[in-house]
């Protein structure tokens, strides 16, 4: 294996390809990161080796040619589904827990789904409560108009408008019966 | 693998929306927070009332044959709240704050004022939230006096003329008298 040697620390192109097809620890991909910076050309390595990683990841196997394909893939291409049944082959194949975990979650999902249904939720106790309260809070509501009513009445009509009209009236009065005592003297 | 795991977060976020969506109020544009008011219970008399949408509209559908307009009025509604506080010496000062505190945190969202009396012995707040100008999508009530403090919060499709029309026709008790009744 080829080996790379960059300010004492040495590096495999085996290592570097690795963590270009993200297949690497995590050390080494640090390791990477870390030389990438300091050496531009390992960079454009590994870019290089990073772009080849893409291409070949978007290639599915029904656009290779038979020729190319070795047999596991073809067996794979054969075994081609969509993704509901990729999903539940998969929890027939892999181990209990995962598929455990998926099926519990299920559950919660429908229960919580049907948990919504108003009927089964409440008894018929519960609604007639409810009822009563309803009726109880509409009634707070309305008798809290009924007192601002009241209190716009005795407040601002009799305090307000009414009491400042009389007044006034009264100074009217006054000022015209000292005009007329005045007349008669 | 992966698929499975795709699955299950997609799943898991569907259960987290469908429980957010039964219990939390806060994004409803009528909603109102009026804070902890437990910690302000002194006296003996608290009414507590909270329902829900699901419950409303089973009240509202039980309602259809002998209450027509009850129900009416309630299928439109997605929350009723409702607290009335005995008002004591401990509790008086820190209700009237509350009472204000409440009224400045609805100007503060924009809702609409229709009533505000300001007196000797009595504070009353009457805001209404609208989209449009027929529509009223939340009613707030605070209101304090001697006796007993009152919060109240409307979320839903608001009649406020068949709400005055119909709760004068209830032949129930007012909340004042339900004592110790306690959820």
């Amino acid at each position: 294996m080829k080996t790379m040697k960059f300010n004492k620390t040495k590096l495999s192109e085996a290592e570097l390809i690795s963590s270009a097809y993200g297949d690497a620890n995590i050390f080494t991909r640090l390791k990477i990161l870390y030389l990438r910076k300091k050496h531009p050309e390992l960079k454009a390595l590994f870019c290089e080796y990073k772009s080849t990683a893409k291409l070949l990841k978007n290639i599915v196997p029904e656009d290779c040619p038979d020729t190319l394909l070795p047999t596991s893939l073809k067996q794979n291409r054969k075994q081609y589904h969509p993704y509901l049944i990729k999903v539940l082959l998969g929890l027939i194949n892999k181990p209990a827990l995962p598929a455990a975990a998926f099926l519990i979650l299920i559950f919660i999902t429908l229960f919580s789904v049907l948990k919504t249904s108003p009927e089964q939720s409440f008894s018929q106790l519960e609604v007639e409560l409810a009822n009563k309260q309803v009726k109880q809070t509409l009634v707070l509501v309305n008798s809290v108009f009924r007192t601002s009513t009241k209190q716009l009445r005795k407040n601002i009509l009799s305090e307000k408008v009414a009491n400042p009209i009389n007044e006034g009236m009264n100074i009217i009065e006054d000022y015209i019966k000292e005009k007329q005592n005045e007349t008669l003297n | 693998m992966k698929h499975l795991i795709k699955l299950t977060l997609m799943i898991f976020a569907v259960n987290i929306f469908i429980l957010a969506q039964h219990k939390d109020y806060s994004k409803e544009t009528g909603y109102i927070d009026f804070g902890n008011l437990e910690e302000l219970e002194s006296g003996n008399r608290v009414v507590d009332v909270f329902l829900e949408g699901n419950l409303l509209r089973l009240v509202g559908k039980f309602a259809e044959n002998e209450e027509p307009e009850l129900s009416e009025v309630i299928s439109g509604l997605k929350l009723i709240k409702a607290k009335v506080l005995e008002v004591t010496r401990e509790n008086e000062k820190q209700l009237k704050a509350r009472v204000l505190e409440t009224e400045n945190l609805l100007k503060g969202k924009n809702w609409s004022m229709l009533v505000r009396i300001r007196d000797v012995d009595e504070i009353i707040n009457v805001y209404i939230k609208s989209s449009s100008l027929d529509k009223i999508e939340g009613l707030t009530v605070t209101s304090i006096n001697k006796d007993e403090a009152a919060f109240v919060n409307i979320v839903g499709d608001i009649d406020l003329e068949t709400i005055g029309r119909l709760s004068s026709k209830f032949d129930i008790p007012a909340l004042d008298r339900l004592n110790g009744h306690k959820r």
